[in-house]
C-alpha cells in the first residue's frame, strides 16, 4: 500500500508561485530597470562596448547581480519554507498526501524559479532590446544569465539550508546573514586573540584562507572582477566563473544536505530558534563563545583599556564575562524564556573552563608555538615583509624573498634571536627616541615590524610578525635581532632584486632624472635657496645603469638602515635618482590607442626610485661627468641640510623649485 | 480501521504519549476524550502523519501512515487551529485541495453550497467568522471523500443548528459509505448522541476504549437507602469509583454489570435500591477520579 514516491506537484508549484509573486516580481522588475530598460535608454550611444560591458558590470563582487542574489535567495527561502515555523500551517502542509521528498522539492523548486525565471525572461528581452539599439553582444548577456542564475541558486540553496536549521522566521535571516559571514568572522577573533596572547602570532594562512572560503559573500565580492585586456576587440571578460561553479556545486550539495535534514525533521519544533536537536548545544556554546571573543575583546581593547590593566588576566575577565552573558542569550533564546540559570549553570561553567584553559594555552604557550624557528634545513624559502629602513626610497618597506641556504641559516639566526629576546621586546615602549647631536637630530631608537612568512620543505607555511625595538646599542652587537635584520636587509642580491624586479630583464631604460638638487644663491639667505629636478642626457643612460648597479653589488649605493641615525643622514642626499624603464609590453601598448582599457595599466612599477649615497662613487661619477650634478646642481646630505638649517644658512623649503631638461 | 499501538512522543523530556494504543474500527465514530494535556491532539497530529512517533506504530488499514501519501490520500482532518493561505477563498481552498486528493468531489463541493449557505465561498477564509472558518473546513474536508475524517475539537464555534446539520452529513457518510470518523471533543454530551466507540486518555495513555454501549454497562449508578443510615460494610472486589450520601441515600458509582451489582448489593437488604444508567460526562469523571483526576469540591 506503499505509494511511490512523489518528487513534484504541481498544484502546489502553482499555488507558490501565485502567493509570493511579489517576490520574483520585485526581482524581474529591477532586472527589467537594470538591463532592457536601461539599453533602450541609451539606444543613441549603444555601441558594442556597451554592449560587451554593460552585463557584466552587473556581476562584478560588490555589485548588483550578488547583492540582488543575497537578498533574493533568502526573502525566497523564507517565503516558500515559511510555513515550518507556524503549527498550523505545518499541519496543513504535512497532512497533504505528498511526501517530505515531493514537498520540499516542490517548494525547493516554486522558490528557484523565483530567479530563473525572471532571469530568463530578462534575458530575452535584453537581447531584444540590444538588437533595437544596434549592437547585440550576446556572450556577455549568456554570461550575466549563468553567472546570476548560479549566484541566486548558491544563495537560495545556502538559505534553505539554514531554514532546514531553524523554526522562527525571524531566526533565518539572522543565521544566514552571520552565516555568510560566520567563518571569516571567527577566524578574525580568533587571530585577534591569539594575537593578544600568542608573541609573534600573525595568523594562520590556511584557515584564514579557509575562512575566506567559507564565507561566500566575502569570497564572492573579492573574487568576482571584470578584466579590461584592451586591444583584438575584447573589450571585457569575466573573472570569478570558477568560484562561481564551485559555490553552486557546494549550493547543490546544501541542497542535499538540507533535504536531509528536513526529512528528519521534528515538525513539532515550529517556532523554536534552533529545529535540530545536535544542533542546539553547538547553538549555545557557539554564541557564548563568539560573545565572549566578539565582545570582550570590544571592551578590552576599546572600552577598558586605559582605565584597567593592560594583561591577559584583564582581557579573561572579560572573555569571561561576555561568554556567559552569551551563553545565557543562546539559552533564553532555546527555552524562549529569561530564567534559565538554574537549570543551565552547569554548561556555562564548562564553557567558561574551555575558555579559561583556552587563554593559559596561549598565554603560557602550552604547545609551544612562540618558541618554534623552523630549521634553516626544514625551510624552502622564507619572504622577510615590509620592513620599514632609511632610505625611503623603493626598498622602503620591501619584501626579501630568500631561499639561498647561507641566507636562510641568517633569518633562523635572527628569528631565535628574536624569540630569545621576547620579555625585552614585549616591554619594550621607548619606541622613537631622538636626541640633538651636533646640530641632528639623531634617531636612537625606533622600533621596526618584521614579517617572517616561511615556505617549508613540505610545502607548509609558517606566519610569524614581531614587532622589533632597534636601538644604537643593538645595531652595534653584531648577534642581536636587529643587526642580523640590517645585514638581511644590505644582501647585495636582495638589494638588486628590490629595485630592479623580473620585468627590468626584458626593460629599456629610457630615461632618468635626479630630484631635488640644490641650487644655492650666492650671498643670499638659505630661505632662498631652489631645488630642481634634473634630467640626464639619454647618451649618458646606458653609463649610468651601469655605476648604478656597479655601485649596488659593490655595497657602495642602496646602503639600508634601520634607524636614522648619524650614519645614514651623513651617507644619504636628499635627492633620489628616479630611472624610467619601459617593457616591451607597456611599449607595445603605449603605441595603441589610449582610449582602449588596460593601455594605463601597463606601465604601472616601470619607474626605479633609488636615493643617492654619499658612497655611491660610480653613479656620482656619471652624474657628474654629465653635468646633471655639479654647478647650480648640489647634492645635499640630510646631515649637512641639518647643520646649514642650524646654521641659518639654508632652508628646506622656502625656495622655489624647477624642472631642468636635457638639450635634447 | 486505525490502529495505534504502542506510540511513544517525547517533547524536551516530556513524555506527551505514554505507550498509547487505541484501535478505531472501520465505519466508526469514534469520540477520543480527555482531560487538557491527556495528549488528544497529538495522538491526532500523529494519525494524520504530522508527527512521528519516537516508537510504536500508527495504521491505517494496516498501512502505516507516516510518510504515505497512498494513506494520506484517503485521509482529511480538521484540525483544532485551522490554517488557510492569506487572503484564500474557500473556492481558493478547494482548487488546491483538488490538486492533492484524487477523489475530491467537485460535484459534491456545488451541492454542499447549499448547505453552508452563510459562507461566501469567494471571500477570504480568514476574514470569516470562527464559525463561518470552521464551515468552511468541514465543506473543504467532506468533498475529499475521505475513508477516514479526523475531527479535533470540530464543532467548537458552530451554532446548534450547523452543529446537527454537520453531525449528519458525517453521519451519513458513515451511513453511505463507510467513512470512519475520529473525533476528539470535550463535548460529552454531543459525542454521546453520535460515537459509537469511545476512548478515554489519560496522561499520554488511554485508560477505557470500548463501544459506547458496553462502556455504559460497565459501569452503573447505585442509589440505594439501607437499613442504617451508615453504610454497611461492601465486599471488597466490588469497584466502587465513587460514594455520595445525601440524607440517607447513597449514590455507589460501580464498576459492573448493573444486574451484578444490584444482586451483589441486595444481600445487605436495602430498603430502596436502583440502578441508573451513567451519562458519558459522569464515566469521563468517575474515571478519571481513579487518575487523580476527580472534581475537587473547592470553596473559594
Amino acid at each position: 500500500m506503499r505509494s511511490a514516491t512523489s518528487c513534484f506537484n504541481l498544484t502546489l508549484y502553482q499555488k507558490n508561485l501565485s502567493r509570493f509573486w511579489p517576490i520574483w516580481a520585485l526581482y524581474g522588475l529591477i532586472w527589467l530597470f537594470l538591463l532592457p530598460i536601461s539599453i533602450l535608454n541609451e539606444s543613441r550611444w549603444w555601441d558594442s562596448a556597451r554592449a560587451a560591458q554593460r552585463p557584466l558590470q552587473f556581476l562584478e563582487g560588490g555589485s548588483a547581480g550578488l547583492a540582488m542574489a543575497l537578498i533574493f535567495g533568502l526573502l525566497s527561502a523564507m517565503a516558500v519554507f515559511s510555513y515550518l515555523y507556524n503549527s498550523r500551517s505545518v499541519g496543513l502542509m504535512h497532512t497533504l498526501p505528498l511526501k517530505r521528498e515531493g514537498l520540499f522539492l516542490t517548494n525547493y523548486l516554486s522558490g528557484l524559479s523565483c530567479f530563473l525565471l525572471p532571469n530568463l525572461a530578462v534575458f530575452v528581452l535584453s537581447l531584444a532590446a540590444e538588437a533595437l539599439a544596434g549592437a547585440v553582444n550576446a556572450g556577455s548577456l549568456c554570461m550575466w544569465l549563468t553567472v546570476q542564475s548560479l549566484l541566486c541558486f548558491f544563495f537560495y540553496s545556502f538559505a534553505v539550508f539554514c531554514a532546514m536549521f531553524t523554526g522562527h522566521i525571524l531566526a533565518l535571516p539572522a543565521f544566514y546573514g552571520i552565516l555568510n559571514i560566520l567563518a571569516a568572522g571567527l577566524a578574525y577573533l580568533f587571530d585577534a586573540l591569539a594575537g593578544a596572547f600568542v608573541y609573534g602570532y600573525a595568523g594562520i594562512p590556511r584557515l584564514s584562507e579557509a575562512a575566506v572560503w567559507l564565507s561566500p559573500a566575502l569570497r564572492l565580492t573579492y573574487t568576482l572582477n571584470l578584466i579590461y585586456p584592451g586591444g583584438n576587440g575584447v573589450y571585457v571578460q569575466f573573472y570569478g566563473l570558477h568560484v562561481v561553479l564551485l559555490y553552486a556545486l557546494a549550493g547543490l550539495i546544501l541542497t542535499g544536505l538540507a533535504l536531509l535534514v528536513y526529512r528528519r525533521r521534528s515538525l513539532e519544533r515550529a517556532g523554536d530558534i534552533v529545529s535540530v536537536g545536535w544542533v542546539r548545544p553547538v547553538f549555545k556554546y557557539g554564541v557564548g563563545a563568539c560573545a565572549a571573543v566578539a565582545l570582550g575583546s570590544f571592551l578590552y581593547g576599546r572600552m577598558f583599556l586605559y582605565s584597567l590593566p593592560e594583561n591577559a588576566w584583564t582581557l579573561l575577565s572579560f572573555l569571561l564575562l561576555c561568554g556567559a552573558a552569551g551563553y545565557f542569550v543562546a539559552e533564553m533564546l532555546l527555552r524562549k524564556r529569561f530564567w534559565v540559570f538554574r537549570r543551565s549553570w552547569k554548561g556555562c561553567l564548562v564553557l567558561l573552563g574551555c575558555l579559561t584553559a583556552l587563554v593559559c594555552v596561549l598565554e603560557f604557550d602550552l604547545t609551544g608555538f612562540e618558541r618554534r624557528v623552523p630549521g634553516s634545513d626544514q625551510v624552502a624559502s622564507v619572504q622577510i615583509g615590509d620592513v620599514r629602513s632609511a632610505p625611503y626610497d623603493d626598498l622602503n618597506y620591501t619584501s626579501l624573498n630568500l631561499s639561498d641556504p647561507a641566507d636562510l641559516a641568517l633569518v633562523e639566526q635572527l628569528h631565535r634571536a628574536i624569540v630569545a629576546e621576547k620579555d625585552r621586546f614585549d616591554q619594550a615602549d621607548d619606541y622613537g627616541a631622538v636626541q640633538l647631536t651636533d646640530g641632528l637630530y639623531v634617531e636612537t631608537s625606533s622600533s621596526v615590524s618584521v614579517w617572517l612568512d616561511y615556505t617549508l620543505n613540505t610545502g607548509g607555511r609558517v606566519l610569524r610578525r614581531y614587532s622589533l625595538p632597534v636601538t644604537a646599542a643593538d645595531l652595534t652587537d653584531p648577534s642581536s635581532a636587529a643587526s642580523l635584520l640590517t645585514r638581511l636587509l644590505n644582501d647585495r642580491t636582495q638589494v638588486e632584486q628590490g629595485y630592479f624586479p623580473r620585468w627590468s630583464g626584458n626593460a629599456r631604460l629610457v630615461d632618468a632624472w635626479v630630484s631635488n638638487l640644490q641650487n644655492p644663491q650666492p650671498g643670499s639667505d638659505a630661505s632662498e635657496a631652489s631645488y630642481a629636478d634634473v634630467y640626464v642626457d639619454s647618451a649618458a643612460l646606458e653609463e649610468l645603469l651601469t655605476a648604478v648597479r656597479s655601485d649596488l653589488a659593490a655595497g657602495r649605493l642602496g646602503v639600508r638602515y634601520l634607524l636614522d641615525d648619524q650614519a645614514r643622514q651623513e651617507n644619504c642626499y636628499l635627492s633620489d635618482l628616479y630611472l624610467d624603464f619601459r617593457t616591451p609590453a607597456a611599449r607595445n601598448a603605449a603605441q595603441n590607442s589610449t582610449d582602449e582599457p588596460g593601455a594605463e595599466t601597463a606601465y604601472e612599477g616601470n619607474v626605479v626610485c633609488i636615493t643617492l649615497q654619499k658612497s655611491a662613487a660610480e653613479t656620482l661619477a656619471v652624474l657628474e661627468k654629465y653635468g646633471v650634478v655639479g654647478g647650480a646642481s648640489q647634492l645635499v646630505t640630510h646631515a649637512e641640510l641639518s647643520r646649514m638649517e642650524a646654521a641659518g644658512a639654508a632652508s628646506d623649503g622656502g625656495g622655489e623649485y624647477t624642472v631642468s631638461l636635457p638639450a635634447n | 480501521m486505525i490502529q495505534v499501538k504502542d506510540v511513544v512522543k517525547t517533547f524536551d523530556g516530556f513524555r506527551a504519549l505514554d505507550g498509547l494504543t487505541m484501535t478505531v474500527p472501520s465505519g466508526s465514530i469514534y469520540g477520543l476524550v480527555g482531560p487538557n494535556g491527556a495528549g488528544k491532539s497529538t495522538i491526532l497530529r500523529h494519525i494524520n502523519g504530522v508527527y512521528r512517533q519516537d516508537s510504536g506504530e500508527v495504521l491505517v488499514d494496516g498501512a502505516p501512515v507516516y510518510e504515505n501519501p497512498a494513506v494520506k490520500a484517503r485521509l482529511a482532518s480538521i484540525p483544532d487551529e485551522l490554517y488557510y493561505f492569506l487572503s484564500a477563498s474557500t473556492r481558493d481552498m478547494m482548487r488546491f485541495f483538488r490538486g492533492f486528493y484524487p477523489r475530491f468531489d467537485q460535484a459534491r463541493y456545488q451541492a454542499l453550497k447549499d448547505v453552508f449557505t452563510t459562507v461566501d465561498e469567494r471571500q477570504s477564509i480568514r476574514r470569516l467568522s470562527k464559525g463561518m472558518q470552521k464551515q468552511s473546513a468541514f465543506w473543504l474536508a467532506l468533498c475529499c471523500r475521505p475513508d477516514v475524517l479526523v475531527l479535533d475539537e470540530p464543532v467548537d464555534g458552530l451554532d446548534p443548528v450547523m452543529r446537527r446539520q454537520v453531525w449528519s452529513l458525517l453521519m451519513g457518510d458513515v451511513a453511505e459509505h463507510g467513512t470512519t470518523v475520529l473525533v476528539s471533543s470535550h463535548n460529552l454530551r454531543e459525542l454521546e448522541d453520535v460515537c459509537d466507540h469511545v476512548g478515554i486518555l489519560s496522561r499520554g495513555k488511554v485508560l477505557i476504549e470500548r463501544s459506547l454501549s458496553d462502556l455504559q454497562e460497565n459501569v452503573v449508578k447505585m442509589q440505594v437507602v439501607f437499613q442504617e443510615k451508615q453504610l454497611p460494610q461492601l465486599p471488597a472486589d466490588l469497584e466502587i469509583l465513587n460514594i455520595s450520601q445525601v440524607g440517607r441515600i447513597h449514590t455507589l458509582i460501580v464498576r459492573g454489570n448493573a444486574t451484578e451489582v444490584t444482586n451483589r448489593l441486595a444481600a445487605y437488604a436495602p430498603i430502596l435500591m436502583e440502578a441508573l444508567p451513567l451519562t458519558l460526562e459522569e464515566i469521563f469523571i468517575y474515571e478519571l477520579g481513579g487518575e487523580d483526576y476527580a472534581v475537587r469540591d473547592i470553596v473559594l
